[in-house]
């Protein structure tokens, strides 16, 4: 083994350039086999697993209906992560669009993002939401939306973490709007009973007067409301679906939402996802540029790999070449030829390990995950290496001492 | 019972009626300890029967023994074995690696000794020392002359004692000062080991300063 370590470490250090010109090589390598296992993944799911479009939108909407079982299943069993990884990031990038705000809803993480504070959104109200006299609104309202929509409390508490993460059987908590102040009491219990579903409401502040918020370029009064962390009454049949929508303002009608959406898609190899404005009329040009890159770049990861293996491959068969007159020496004292193979083996292990940082440290900045399983990328690395060896073999099958004591084999 | 015997050693290269025969019925004794010059025309064997001796060609027919065994050579693998402890080899171009410094170069006899690196360092200090080229030990063989280079190639053959040194037109590329200076050495060194010395040569010179010279002649 001292013997094999030697030989390794003599090839690791001995032509730095050399060994620099085989390092980028399979780092090259790496990342394309990276991309290629990563658009894999994306083609073999199916679109409509993951996403759906949906017309219901104030100025423009993408909504994505995930099984949040299935995300689960795909964390802990399945290891498939990526797809949700990207679009978050996917999700990101429309957001960081300096002409868009972005309002997202989804489920129990609830979300907001790109209206703050500080944004007025009263360019976008249209109209006044006019409930009837007899009806109650009841919105289901995320734990950042009391502070975006500058909601105010006039007795009680507003909604906390634990409220969006109740146990069964406890009772809904609720905030009612200003005129249900004077028939409900903090405390009350609200009972909800039909032939369906039955479910119970617990009343935990009221707001103050006049309260309301802008969704769907419409002002929503709330003082004949009932806020609540889930739809109330909960239907527990359904309790494991996970809905997110995704809901774009734009700041100025000259604003392509389509076309940011469709650069976040295309730039991050994602499926495309279709907006729809306001008024329900479907966007006539919706273009499918992420898919079609996803199989561009996966087209052109596998003529890279192709490439990037052909040129392994000729780098190491020209070292070999050089290195035979030094591995004839070395059978010459003794040392078998298994034992110069396998150390080839080792130093390209050692090249393998080196040239996966740079693909994992780029897949950590981007997305904060390997989206490909580590083992994977590591089995198609080996196996690109292991064919780039073949020659190197071959050639070292050639140490012939007669050849080279004949000074057929030089210097 | 000689150190080294070859009976009837028959070689032939190629392939049915274009073979070429190159050794025929070669019958050879040597003793231990002894230096044997092989000398002959270009063509006529020399390097064939050194190979043979080497364990790194088998020959058709006859046998080959060595300190009383019967060396029996069926892949080259088996050869490699064979050359570790027994066989030290020292080529006319000097076959140093260009990557290791002269010390380097001579451990490397060492490698597959199993010795120590403790072990090792005392063996190949000692063997630079033997070979008056301790100042050079840290350089590499580009910045050596040729006499200093097959200084460190006989150091690297001799260090990990074997009882038998081939050597292949040892002085082929030397100036005749450096010549005659490395045959003293090789043949010191080797009086000094006890190992048996085969030197393959077409120099009449080099000859002379063995115990005997072997005629090979051309078939």
């Amino acid at each position: 083994m001292k013997v094999v370590l030697r030989i390794t470490t003599h090839n690791l250090f001995k032509n730095m350039r050399r060994n620099l010109t085989i390092l980028l090589n399979m780092i090259l390598c790496t990342f394309v086999i990276f991309i290629l296992l990563q658009n894999y993944h994306f083609l073999r799911k199916r679109h409509s697993e993951y996403f759906s479009s949906g017309k219901t939108a104030s100025n423009y909407e993408v909504a994505f209906a995930v099984d949040e079982d299935e995300i689960t299943y795909a964390n802990d069993k399945l290891n498939l992560t990526h797809m949700f990884l990207v679009g978050q990031k996917v999700i990101e990038d429309i957001e960081s669009n300096s002409n868009l705000f972005v309002y997202s809803f989804a489920g129990n993480s609830t979300r907001l993002s790109g209206i703050q504070n500080k944004v007025d959104l009263s360019p976008f109200i249209e109209e006044t939401i006019v409930f009837d006299e007899s009806s109650i609104s009841n919105p289901v309202l995320s734990l950042n939306a009391f502070e975006a929509y500058h909601l105010k409390i006039s007795s009680g508490r507003f909604f906390t973490e634990e409220d969006y993460n109740l146990e069964s059987g406890q009772p809904l908590p609720v905030i009612l709007g200003y005129e249900l102040s004077s028939v409900f009491q903090l405390g009350d219990i609200i009972e909800y009973k039909d032939n369906e579903y039955s479910d119970q409401a617990v009343v935990v502040g009221f707001l103050e007067q006049n309260s309301g918020y802008v969704i769907w370029n419409a002002y929503y009064p709330l003082d004949r409301a009932i806020l609540s962390p889930f739809e109330f009454p909960r239907m527990f049949d359904h309790s494991n679906e996970y809905r997110r929508i995704q809901f774009i303002y734009t700041k100025s009608d000259d604003v392509d939402v389509q076309a940011v959406v469709n650069n976040a898609t295309a730039k991050n190899g994602f499926y495309t996802l279709e907006v729809s404005p306001v008024d329900g009329v479907q966007v006539t040009e919706t273009k499918t540029i992420s898919e079609k890159n996803v199989r561009i770049i996966g087209f052109l990861a596998v003529i890279s790999t192709i490439m990037c293996l052909s040129s392994l491959s000729m780098i190491l068969y020209h070292r070999a070449t050089e290195d035979l007159p030094s591995n004839c020496i070395y059978l010459c004292c003794g040392i078998p030829l298994w034992k110069i193979n396998i150390s080839v083996v080792l130093e390209m292990i050692v090249w393998i390990i080196l040239s996966l940082i740079p693909t994992i440290a780029i897949s950590f900045s981007i997305y904060h995950a390997v989206l490909v399983p580590m083992w994977l990328l590591i089995f198609f690395a080996m196996m690109i290496t292991g064919i780039a060896l073949v020659p190197v073999f071959m050639v070292n099958k050639k140490c012939n001492l007669d050849m080279f004591i004949r000074e057929r084999i030089v210097f | 019972m000689p150190f080294l015997e070859l009976k009837s050693i028959n070689k032939s290269f190629g392939k049915a009626d274009k073979s070429v025969q190159v050794l025929t019925d070669l019958n050879l004794v040597v003793e231990k300890g002894e230096q044997l010059a092989i000398m002959g025309k270009s063509g006529c064997g020399k390097t064939t029967l050194l190979n043979i001796l080497a364990g790194i060609d088998s020959p058709d027919s006859g046998e080959y023994y060595l300190d009383g065994k019967l060396i029996q050579i069926k892949s080259a693998s088996e050869g490699v074995r064979f050359r570790r402890n027994t066989v030290g080899i020292v080529l006319q171009q000097f076959a140093l690696i260009n990557d290791f410094t002269a010390y380097e170069n001579i451990e490397l006899g060492l490698w597959e000794s199993g010795l120590s690196k403790k072990d090792m360092k005392t063996q190949v200090s000692n063997m630079l020392e033997k070979l008056g080229i301790t100042e050079l030990k840290d350089k590499y063989p580009p910045t050596l002359s040729g006499g200093e280079k097959q200084r460190v190639a006989i150091g690297r053959a001799l260090v990990g004692n074997p009882s038998l040194l081939l050597a292949d037109e040892p002085t082929g590329s030397l100036d005749a000062g450096t010549e005659q200076h490395i045959i003293s050495l090789l043949s010191e060194l080797n009086k000094e080991s006890g190992a048996t010395l085969i030197i393959v040569t077409h120099d009449e010179e080099v000859a002379q300063k063995c115990n005997r010279v072997f005629h090979l002649e051309k078939h």
